[in-house]
């Protein structure tokens, strides 16, 4: 069987998640080289490699002429792969999208801020059928491995459908709200072994909500602990511009 | 010492979750989606099993799903399945060929036992099978086929959504000529071209068997909206509940009645089922 | 026991313990780890917290791991069964916890026996330590019963402050307790004090007043509006059943190693409470709302289990409290349906 034909492609993003896929063990690595052909980063650039058996992509689309290149890419791809925050939800990319047109356009080129071609950013699921998705910011190093496998296998590419506090639980972790702070763990999608609250940190919602995340309860949990409206929806902007359940229901 | 401390923590010396070797002795295609699988288990046993019990096939690094076993109780160490592609198992095992090897734990389940049986002799028996739901039933049918001398009358009805979904056509085809006191009712929900027979959902096949509910021991299987209605009809005629066996589906993991999956309500569907007796279980809110 | 009482020393009991550690057993106990208390293994026994904080996990996670491998395979087809099980030593459990330990002891033996908890099981010696009052506000252990014990540990130890009296319940029990620890032997009945002032701390708190017939209760009410109430404000983030004592709902999944060469089929938690937990092919769900679900989780410990395990499945740990952000409780809602809620019971 040959071994199935992987490329990695960028759109608006910041490479961190390519950075995170191989950030593997050397012995992983070659295990995982043993199984999959990772196409030359170059040539994956150059696009010259003609048809891929696993398309990842990393970023979102934030210009009109990003469109006919995902559009291109997934015709010549068997299974695409939106990979990482940027590309599953949009990502911190999509935070422009509170703003009006003239004024990020203009923020970023002061002098020519037509010169900066731009449209609302969007996930990659909302311009092409996407098979699969590793979600986070940056992805988790292992997930993207399960995921891999799984495809090499003929599994389903799933991730977990459950909220960020049952692996916070399994890790026995002080829930950050008897803290102080304030948590989107209970509407978020697992996958990370609840790394932000296992560290110190809080669950800002970089992975995604559930399929079925009770906002109304979550809004009414961080009112009660003295989160205000705006606050909140602040709190919720950072990765979920794109759910627009999220801002429909907690307004 | 309390005497309350007498529970035996002792493990037991099979283990339960280690599943054994089977290998795949013969592959037949009966729709676009199921396949016919006869395996043949390693270790030279008869896999020991009653109709309408199940067996949990694994197939290594993938995962394990549960199967009914459609063959009736055998001497040999061969048994027959039915497995329709929809995910990880079923999907990989339809890539498989005769001679590939598969992994089984079982047989699992509570199935027609004796106490059914001796109930069933002498009675009218209206098998009431919808789409794959002929599956389960088949061994337990099988069983009843090879001496319907037992039985007052044999009637099988047997629902597809279409024709191509029809299984075991052969089998059925014969079935339907064996004449004496067995018959056997086909419906679609659509015909195609070349369909000359019933159309329309199970329950119309219903009311064109003659039966006295009161001497009658209907057994159902389908998918999860057909109990309801085929339940409706059978009530409706008069049938007391207790004269109902039907054998259920839930989401299950170990099979065992450990991991809580296939819970409807207090009963373990893996262990107390998948066969029930719907008068054991009509006030579940969870069945239907 | 014919009128002998066993006390052990404070200091006879961290230097049993030690011996325990330095006989290469494990030893389990509450402990400090940065800024969590928990149930962990523990070098030393001056690790050892003794005054009681209630713990996140119960100790149930040590006969039953979040993830746990259960078979290891190769692709050749050589499968073998998987059980770690080491000698191990749990001390300081608590007498709800021991009712919880009780239960899936049951759980698990029962009919086909679960080879993996049963042999974790096996090797473990547990040392209760009693409780002479309520943790906190949120555990209601008394509502059920669960403050005493009847069974559960191999011997219990009671603070008396100076000491520690020590009722023996199993003859494994006696046995490591005479292996590892210098106790002495009194005539007089040193558990009275004990007894008394535990008896006078929970005195203000009862049962619920119909804790017998709460099956009973439970299986008439599945229409109660509590339902749906307490079940809209769900979160369905599980956490209420991953903190349970006597939750024991798992999945089952397999993995292979990156090489594709061998693989592992794991056991994990899982939780009745989520929205997956029910789905079936054809992406059915056999219990689509939270308020199914929850029905689900308190039916089976006030009345499925309760029936089959003939005690409250709820201990009343408070744990679930503790961890739900948005208030369910098994207590409140048992209150609603028996009535006691609102004619103040
Ligand atoms: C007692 C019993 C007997 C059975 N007998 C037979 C039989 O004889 N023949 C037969 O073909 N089938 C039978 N089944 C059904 C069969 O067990 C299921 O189809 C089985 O789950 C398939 O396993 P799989 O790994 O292929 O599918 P999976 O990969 O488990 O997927 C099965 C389906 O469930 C969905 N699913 C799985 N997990 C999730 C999730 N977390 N969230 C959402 N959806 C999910 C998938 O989308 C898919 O449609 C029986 C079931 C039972 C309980
Ligand atoms: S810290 Fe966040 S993820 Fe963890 S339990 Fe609390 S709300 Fe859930
Ligand atoms: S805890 Fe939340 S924010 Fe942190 S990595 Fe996980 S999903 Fe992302
Ligand atoms: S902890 Fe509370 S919110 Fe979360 S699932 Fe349990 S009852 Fe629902
Ligand atoms: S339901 Fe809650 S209080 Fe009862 S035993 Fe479980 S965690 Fe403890
Ligand atoms: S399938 Fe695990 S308990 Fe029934």
């Amino acid at each position: 069987m040959a071994k199935p034909k992987v490329a990695f492609f960028d759109f608006a993003s910041c490479e961190g998640c390519q950075l995170s896929a191989i950030d593997l063990a050397p012995e992983q690595m070659l295990d995982l080289l043993n199984v999959v052909d990772i196409v030359e980063f170059r040539e994956a650039i150059s696009e010259k490699a003609a048809k891929y058996d696993i398309a990842l992509i990393e970023g979102s689309i934030t210009r009109d002429c990003d469109v006919p290149r995902l559009q291109d890419i997934r015709n010549r791809s068997k299974v695409l792969v939106a990979f990482g925050a940027c590309a599953h939800t949009g990502g911190i990319n999509a935070l422009k999208n509170f703003q009006k047109k003239e004024d990020y356009q203009k923020a970023v080129y002061p002098t020519d801020p037509l010169k900066y071609e731009t449209t609302v950013t969007r996930a990659i699921s909302e311009v092409v059928q996407v098979d699969a998705f590793i979600p986070g910011c940056p992805i988790n190093t292992m997930e993207f491995v399960r995921i891999v496998k799984n495809l090499v296998l003929g599994k389903r590419p799933d991730i977990p459908d459950y909220s960020v506090c049952v692996e916070c639980k399994k890790n026995e972790n002080i829930c950050v709200y008897e803290k102080g702070m304030h948590c989107l763990g209970p509407v978020i999608r697992a996958g990370c072994d609840a790394k932000c609250p296992s560290n110190g940190g809080y669950c800002y919602g970089c992975r995604g909500t559930v399929t079925k995340p009770n906002l109304h309860a979550q809004k009414d949990v961080m009112q009660k602990y003295n989160l205000t409206f705006d606050q909140m929806t602040d709190q919720f902007k950072l990765f979920l511009q794109r759910n627009r359940e999220v801002f429909k229901n907690a307004g | 010492m309390n005497s309350n401390n007498k529970l035996n923590i002792k493990p037991k010396d099979e283990n339960l979750y280690l599943p054994e070797k089977a290998t795949i002795t013969k592959i037949k295609n009966f729709t676009d989606k199921e396949l016919f699988f006869e395996l043949e288990l390693q270790n030279n046993k008869p896999l020991g099993h009653i109709p309408g019990q199940f067996i949990q096939l694994s197939i290594l690094g993938i995962g394990e799903a549960p199967i009914s076993i459609s063959s009736p109780p055998g001497a040999d160490n061969k048994f027959e399945i039915c497995v329709r592609a929809v995910g990880d198992v079923t999907n990989k095992l339809h890539s498989f060929n005769v001679g590939d090897e598969i992994f089984i734990r079982g047989p699992f389940g509570h199935g027609f036992d004796d106490s059914i049986i001796q109930k069933m002799y002498r009675k009218h028996i209206l098998f009431i099978a919808g789409g794959i739901g002929y599956v389960p039933l088949r061994s337990l049918i099988n069983k009843v086929l090879k001496e319907p001398e037992l039985y007052e009358k044999i009637s099988i009805l047997y629902g597809c959504k279409t024709p191509d979904e029809i299984m075991y056509k052969e089998e059925i085809a014969e079935v339907a000529e064996m004449g004496k006191n067995i018959e056997f009712l086909k419906t679609v929900d659509h015909g195609d071209e070349n369909w000359t027979g019933n159309t329309g959902v199970i329950t119309t096949l219903i009311p064109q068997v003659k039966f006295n509910p009161l001497n009658t021991i209907a057994i159902i299987a389908g998918p999860p909206v057909m109990y309801k209605f085929v339940l409706i009809s059978l009530i409706n005629k008069g049938m007391p509940k207790s004269n109902i066996y039907m054998s259920l589906e839930r989401r299950m993991k170990c099979g065992v009645g450990k991991c809580g999956h296939c819970k409807m309500e207090g009963i373990y569907v893996c262990k107390e089922g998948p066969v029930f007796n719907y008068a054991d279980i009509e006030n579940n809110e969870e069945v239907l | 026991m014919n009128g002998k009482f066993r006390k052990i020393s404070k200091k006879d009991l961290l230097i049993g313990l030690d011996r325990i550690i330095n006989d290469g057993r494990k030893l389990a106990a509450l402990t400090r780890k940065g800024e969590k208390v928990l149930y962990d293994y523990v070098t030393k026994s001056d690790e050892i917290l003794m005054q009681y904080i209630p713990t996140v996990l119960s100790p149930k996670k040590f006969f039953l791991p979040q993830d746990e491998v259960i078979l290891e395979y190769t692709t050749k087809g050589k499968v073998t069964a998987k059980i770690e099980a080491e000698s191990m030593v749990l001390f300081g459990i608590k007498p709800c916890d021991l009712h919880g330990i009780k239960i899936l002891d049951e759980a698990f033996a029962e009919s086909n026996g679960d080879p993996n908890y049963l042999a974790k099981r096996e090797k473990s010696l547990i040392i209760g330590l009693d409780c002479s009052r309520l943790c906190d506000e949120k555990a209601f252990c008394y509502k059920v019963n669960a403050q005493n014990i009847t069974t559960g540990c191999d011997f219990m130890l009671h603070n008396t402050g100076i000491d520690f009296a020590v009722t023996v319940y199993t003859e494994k029990g006696a046995e490591q307790l005479d292996k590892y620890f210098q106790t002495e032997i009194k005539s007089e009945n040193i558990l009275d004090d004990f007894n008394q002032a535990k008896a006078a701390a929970f005195s203000k708190f009862g049962t619920f007043k119909q804790l017998k017939q709460l099956p009973e209760i439970f299986e008439n009410n599945k229409n109660h509006s509590v339902w749906q109430t307490e079940g809209d404000k769900c979160l369905s983030c599980g956490s209420c059943i991953l903190v349970c004592p006597t939750c024991y709902c798992f999945d089952v999944a397999d993995e292979m190693a990156l090489n594709l060469k061998k693989g592992e089929r794991i056991r994990r938690w899982d939780a009745c409470m989520l929205n997956s937990f029910a789905v079936v092919a054809g992406n059915d769900n056999f219990r689509e709302e939270p308020k199914d679900r929850l029905k689900h989780r308190i039916n089976r410990k006030f009345n499925y289990l309760m029936k089959k395990h003939g005690e409250s499945v709820c201990v009343g740990c408070g744990r679930c409290v503790r961890a739900c952000l948005v208030n369910i409780s098994p207590k409140t809602i048992a209150e609603t349906i028996t009535g006691e809620l609102s004619t103040g019971g």
